[in-house]
């Protein structure tokens, strides 16, 4: 068997695995398991000998110590009320248009996805908080529903990101211009957002009317509650990429700021501190499983030379290079409708990324496109939160607002996906949106 | 996404063990959880006097790597018996219950193999550590020793993924349908 058809092999294994429920990140070591013992003629020996520093190798990845420091600071954020003032900010300034309280439950997503890599916990989050002030205010159930689920994306479009981290650890890429390049692409993540719900209030007026005016001392007033949220995203994000601080150095300090504000502001107990150290553990035990399957199974897949190989094939077949691409993210749209996002991530980058690298994109460097493909990656990872079947996000909303049906949260997020999808086409076609503010800043 | 592994009712019987394991594991992920928000401050303190002009916390980066590691060791076991583990359920979402549950049977029993292969190896990696004396670059900490942090942990995931495939198994056994 030539390492080509054993990496496919071992593929369908894991696929299989995959579709009877096995762990994905047990699924993925077995498959490796699998590989190594192939191509030793059934000799353990290599196997036992890499299964040695496995588990302390990936653990004690000091970039990956970003991960828990993220996900324990998306925590006290949720656990600390900043949701709540963030939407007060939000709604006081554009509460009085049409459709006024949904774009302002989009913005106060994006500001909350600036201090959470999660896409459920800001969904969650912000659900809580806005959707009965959205219902209060006779918001039609599918759009205040599809407003949130949407919203929800911007916790890993808007880094951090823990996908990003990912992506980074995967491919020695730097994590502090990955994220400066998602930085814009978030940001017209969010626009787009808004430009639908004001396209869905101008067609039905009924769907998101306006509330009454709040006198400017509110209004004014209602924006210090921003300021602690704008100050951690600061000092993380610029932080990272000014040099002064490694990822992981600011993902500390970010912790600690919004465990500083929850307790302070939000009058964090025990009881909350409780729930967002479980909620960590459980959040990073996840995360890790996965990541020891997948650091298991890249080690055999290399072995079989299986991606070199792929990405040498695809280069010389010459396929047009976009060909490849949306064909790339055709599988990510397909697998996403089954997986979740840092699943796909970890499984496919290692196979795609060199696959990407090999083909000629615009002119691009070999740095700009892996960053490039890295945000374009994240983006259509990020539509399986919220495409059915499976989309998480659809059923942490929906679960919130037991008046309103699945099907018309299902409905009403359709018109987002149509800005992802067009976010996504404008992204492939016109890299700077991404690679701009990596240059000017750089 | 954390479900009752079966209803109440049937719970009593499996009592003690669970009682004690869910015990167990809640304790190693407050370790775990301790573990990282003292590293949090540890990085604090280490930034803060490096930006006045102090020394920062000497060997701060090995301090972050060996205790995260092990603090993420502590936290699977907790999400191993609350079967929070990702898995795919698009495909499998349709059928009897007695089929999911045979299934998570054997996702349960995989894990629980796999997780026991983990922590013999990680144990002798740990073993072998001590007598090669291998030590962090700039505290001199013996490495072997965060190694051997993570086996308990593993050890405890091998009990935890155990457990749910026996309980798994009782209920299957008392109700086949």
């Amino acid at each position: 068997m030539s390492g080509v058809e054993l990496g496919l092999a071992a593929f369908g294994i894991l696929m299989a695995l995959l579709v009877v429920r096995i762990p994905i990140g047990i699924a993925m070591f077995l498959a490796a398991a699998g590989i190594y013992l192939v191509l030793n003629r059934g000799d353990t020996t290599s196997l036992l000998y890499t299964m040695n520093n496995l588990v302390y190798a990936r653990l004690s990845n000091y970039d990956l110590a970003v991960i828990p420091l993220f996900i324990l600071m998306g925590q006290f954020a949720t656990h600390g009320g900043l949701s709540k003032s963030l939407f007060h900010a939000a709604g006081s300034l554009i509460g009085h248009i049409r459709g006024g309280l949904a774009m302002a439950s989009t913005a106060a997503c994006a500001a909350f996805g600036a201090i959470c890599g999660s896409s459920l916990a800001t969904a969650a989050t912000m659900g809580q908080v806005a959707l009965p002030e959205l219902r209060r205010n006779n918001y039609s159930g599918r759009l205040a529903t599809g407003t949130l689920a949407a919203g929800g994306t911007l916790g890993i479009l808007i880094p951090p990101s823990v996908p990003l981290v990912i992506y980074a650890v995967l491919t020695q890429e730097s994590i502090g211009k990955l994220f400066v390049a998602a930085v814009i692409p978030g940001i017209v993540a969010a626009l787009g957002y808004m430009a639908v719900i004001r396209i869905i209030v101008t067609l039905d007026k009924d769907a998101g009317p306006a509330s009454p005016k709040l006198p400017w001392s509110q209004r004014i007033k209602a924006q210090f509650g921003v300021l602690p949220v704008l100050l951690v995203f600061v000092v993380v994000i610029v932080g990272i990429y000014g040099g002064w601080a490694n990822p992981t150095e600011a993902a500390s300090i970010g912790a600690a700021a919004c465990g500083l504000i929850a307790v302070i502001s939000g009058g964090m107990r025990l009881k909350d501190l409780k729930q967002s150290i479980v909620g960590t553990a459980i959040a990073t035990a996840m995360i890790f499983l996965v990541l020891i399957g997948a650091d298991l199974l890249n080690s055999a897949l290399a072995l079989t030379q299986m991606p070199t190989e792929l990405a040498a094939w695809v280069k010389n077949s010459g396929m047009p290079p976009l060909l490849v691409l949306f064909t790339i993210i055709g599988i990510y749209v397909l697998l996403g409708c089954v997986m979740d996002s840092l699943a796909m991530i970890l499984l496919t980058v290692p196979i795609f990324y060199p696959v990407i690298l090999g083909l000629d994109f615009f002119g691009l460097s070999a740095g700009d496109k892996s960053i490039w493909f890295g945000i374009v990656a994240l983006m259509v990872v990020e539509i399986g939160l919220v495409h059915p079947p499976v989309g998480m996000n659809l059923y942490v909303i929906n679960k919130l607002a037991d008046d309103v049906p699945m099907k018309e949260t299902a409905l009403g997020v359709l018109p987002f996906l149509a800005s992802d999808l067009l976010r996504i086409v404008a992204l492939v076609f016109f890299p700077p949106l991404c690679l701009w503010l990596v240059h000017v800043t750089g | 996404m954390s479900e009752l592994l079966y209803p109440p009712a049937e719970r009593k019987a499996h009592d003690f063990a669970e009682l004690w394991l869910n015990r167990i594991a809640e304790i190693l992920a407050w370790i775990g959880g301790i573990t990282l928000i003292s590293l949090v401050l540890m990085s604090l303190v280490s930034i803060v006097s490096r930006k006045l002009g102090f020394q920062p916390v000497n060997g701060d980066v090995e301090i972050m790597q060996m205790g995260c590691a092990v603090a993420a060791a502590a936290f699977i076991p907790l999400c191993t018996l609350r079967g929070d583990h990702l898995r795919v359920e698009f495909f499998t979402d349709k059928c009897r219950p007695a089929l999911k549950r045979r299934l998570d049977a054997i996702g349960d029993l995989l894990i629980a193999s796999v997780f026991c292969l983990l922590a013999w190896r990680t144990g002798f990696q740990a073993l072998d550590g001590r007598t090669t004396g291998e030590i962090s670059a700039l505290i001199g900490f013996p490495i072997w020793i965060a190694v051997a942090g993570l086996v308990p942990s593993l050890v405890m995931t091998v009990l935890c993924g155990a457990y749910r495939t026996w309980v798994e198994f009782a209920v299957l056994q008392e109700n086949p349908s």
